[in-house]
């Protein structure tokens, strides 16, 4: 057992046991985790509560007050901390109540486009043969149908709402993964610990959700936050032309969208709500690198290891098992 | 083919019989509605396994080795022929039958590494066959039986929570032996199942299965291409070449008695552990390389590269016929 004495955490040693702490704690070990883990908590919670946090009804206007720059620019007063826009609403309280639409539609688009797509490529790569074919060509036929044109043809037909949207950018975006889902369990199909699967007689299903589809949880997390950035974006473009979130509500996308006739004079339009998108997405990525890890055994032990080895140089002892880079 | 085959030791009921087994593989296709090109894996195979016996199935790669095991354990269609397993015809027992069927036949793989899924710790990867068969509902019921075969396979007991990457090569494929075992079948496939291993573990390996063979009364088909395993481990032994069996025999018949040049050529490539004895021997080497399986020679295989072809070599396809006793050889010339 010489492999891996120096290697054996307790935590790895017992990832399921299904008790909260070890994991908490393990989270609390890696900063840029923890950090991402919180922001994302205080935003859902921002989102949650926005009407008791936000100073203003978002959508109130003032003409008197108009394009009023953030506190502290000259001009500027505490009355409106980020200022105010074209209209005279609060941004602070647009950004904070835009956060409902856009963490909504983002994380419910990724979820649904990423469930079906997912399933999609699973079944076609699993089948392979004519099957793996025709439900290939059938991705390809909705990647070549312009997106924005089906959005259009379904939002006139049903209306615009926020479930539609939901629905309907699922429906433009779930080939990706489809795509990306399949190629991997093309190759997956093919290791031995697949063949020893089936070979012990498993069934189909189980193959594919026990052993097949956990081998892909780095690609499908990094696919995810890719995605959910781009239908953040999307969402801003469908509200935008006026198919998307309905005034008087609002979403960060529909701000920046808004806010880019005023760049020269008012830059704080789009920053605010861009900003909010962006530290939404770097908080994501923060934590599924922390997941990704996780979820990955031989890496947990690896990240564990180096903790160790931190922790006892630390300790002035001398550094015994060096960490595995 | 001609119906009796090597007859066995005992003259019990052969544990799986093997008659005129072909393997044709699809390889590739030109269109999508094109008809794929066939290839000839695997031509007339015939042999009997006994309960408690080693097969030795020795070959070059693209010989047919892996193929015949995957083929008698219904892992990939055969295109004709039959395969009886325990008195029952199996060739073609599909689904559910097919699953049942696996808790009496299972396969030891190659690759130590790569055959254990890196996401799931020993006590899953051990108790899964128990749960698919429904012999236990969780893993903590089979924690127990667990815990028994890796006793069998000589892993400490602490091994249950870790996961595969955090053991050797020769540990992880005593976890897979032990996950073969789970469901204690009587027939085991092992498909080179130390050609992946450093020498010194080979010896472990090896004499773990021969134990369990003792213990359990297993029956092994045993592929190699390491032939000083195999005549360490194997009852009997089975060449191929090209995709069609030259010479089956006992152990000791086979070894010291080899009636194929493909057999002697091979037999003289092992080297003896003694300096003089080996300088003395001739090392026999034929030219040419193995004919392409997509396009194989006409009669036999080996007439392209063999020494003591004639005519008929290149016409007819010997038969596999008797020559000694439980010696089987298919040429025209011996």
């Amino acid at each position: 057992m010489a492999v891996t004495t120096h290697a054996a955490p307790p935590t790895a040693a017992k990832p399921r046991s299904g008790s909260f702490r070890p994991i908490a704690l393990e989270l609390w070990h890696d900063k840029a985790g923890m950090i991402g883990f919180t922001v994302i908590v205080l935003l859902i919670l921002m989102a949650v509560f926005a009407p008791l946090i936000a100073p203003y009804d978002p959508a109130i206007q003032s003409v008197a007050a108009r394009l009023k720059p953030p506190a502290w620019l000259p001009k500027g007063s505490w009355e409106h901390v980020l200022g105010t826009d074209q209209l005279g609403r609060d941004v602070l309280s647009r950004v904070i109540y835009g956060a409902r639409a856009s963490l909504l539609v983002g994380t419910s688009v990724v979820l649904l486009a990423g469930t079906f797509g997912v399933l999609f490529g699973l079944f076609a790569g699993f089948k392979g043969g004519r099957i793996d074919d025709l439900m290939m060509r059938l991705v390809d036929i909705q990647v070549a149908f312009p997106g924005l044109l089906m959005i259009l043809l379904i939002i006139s037909a049903v209306g615009p709402s926020l479930s539609t949207m939901i629905v309907v950018l699922a429906v433009t975006n779930w080939m990706i993964y489809a795509r990306v889902v399949r190629g991997i369990v093309l190759s997956v199909r093919q290791t031995p610990y697949v063949e020893a699967a089936e070979m012990i007689g498993c069934k189909p299903g189980r193959v594919l959700f026990k052993h097949i589809l956990p081998n892909l949880t780095s690609p499908l997390l990094t696919l995810g936050i890719l995605e959910f950035t781009n239908i953040v974006l999307a969402e801003a473009a469908m509200s935008f032309l006026g198919l998307g979130v309905q005034p008087p509500a609002t979403s960060w996308g529909l701000d920046v969208s808004n806010g880019k006739d005023y760049i020269f004079v008012a830059w704080w339009l789009i920053t605010f709500p861009g900003l909010s998108i962006s530290i939404t997405v770097l908080s994501i990525n923060l934590f599924a690198n922390w997941l990704r890890v996780t979820t990955d055994p031989q890496e947990r032990e690896k990240r564990f290891a180096r903790l160790k080895a931190v922790e006892r140089r630390r300790n002035g002892a001398p550094a015994g098992a060096p960490a595995k880079a | 083919m001609s119906a009796v085959l090597a007859s066995a030791p005992e003259t019990a009921q052969p544990l799986l019989s093997v008659r005129s087994l072909s393997v044709r593989y699809q390889a590739g296709r030109n269109g999508f509605w094109a008809r794929p090109r066939m290839i000839n894996a695997l031509q007339d195979i015939s042999f009997d396994l006994y309960p408690g016996e080693t097969l030795g199935l020795v070959g070059e790669s693209g010989s047919g080795k892996t193929t015949t095991g995957r083929a008698v354990l219904r892992r990939i269609d055969t295109s004709d022929g039959r395969i009886v397993f325990n008195g029952r015809d199996i060739t073609n027992v599909k689904g559910e039958e097919l699953r049942k069927l696996r808790r009496n036949m299972q396969l030891v793989f190659q690759d130590p590494y790569a055959s254990l899924n890196p996401r799931m710790r020993v006590l899953d990867i051990v108790a899964e066959p128990l749960i698919v068969h429904g012999l236990v509902r969780n893993v903590d019921e089979a924690r127990d039986q667990v815990g028994e075969l890796m006793r069998l396979v000589n892993l400490p007991r602490d091994a249950h929570d870790r996961f595969p990457h955090a053991f050797s090569g020769g540990q992880r494929q005593r976890i897979g032996i032990a996950r073969a075992l789970a469901l204690k079948p009587e027939f085991i496939v092992a498909d080179e199942p130390v050609s992946a291993l450093d020498v010194s573990v080979r010896a472990q390996v090896v004499n773990l299965l021969q134990d369990l063979q003792k213990e359990l009364g297993l029956s092994y088909l045993f592929i190699a291409h390491d032939l000083s395993v195999v005549r360490h481990i194997s009852h009997r032994v089975a060449i191929l070449y090209s995709g069609r069996m030259v010479e089956i025999a006992s152990r000791d018949s086979l070894y010291e008695r080899p009636m194929h040049p493909y057999t002697e050529a091979l037999l003289s490539a092992v080297p003896v552990p003694d300096p003089k004895t080996q300088r003395a021997r001739k090392r026999i080497v034929y030219k040419g390389e193995v004919p392409d399986v997509a396009n194989p020679p006409v009669g036999c295989h080996f007439h392209t590269r063999c020494p003591i072809a004639t005519e008929r070599c290149s016409l007819q396809v010997p038969i596999l016929t008797k020559k000694a006793p439980d010696h089987w050889v298919a040429c025209w010339n011996r």
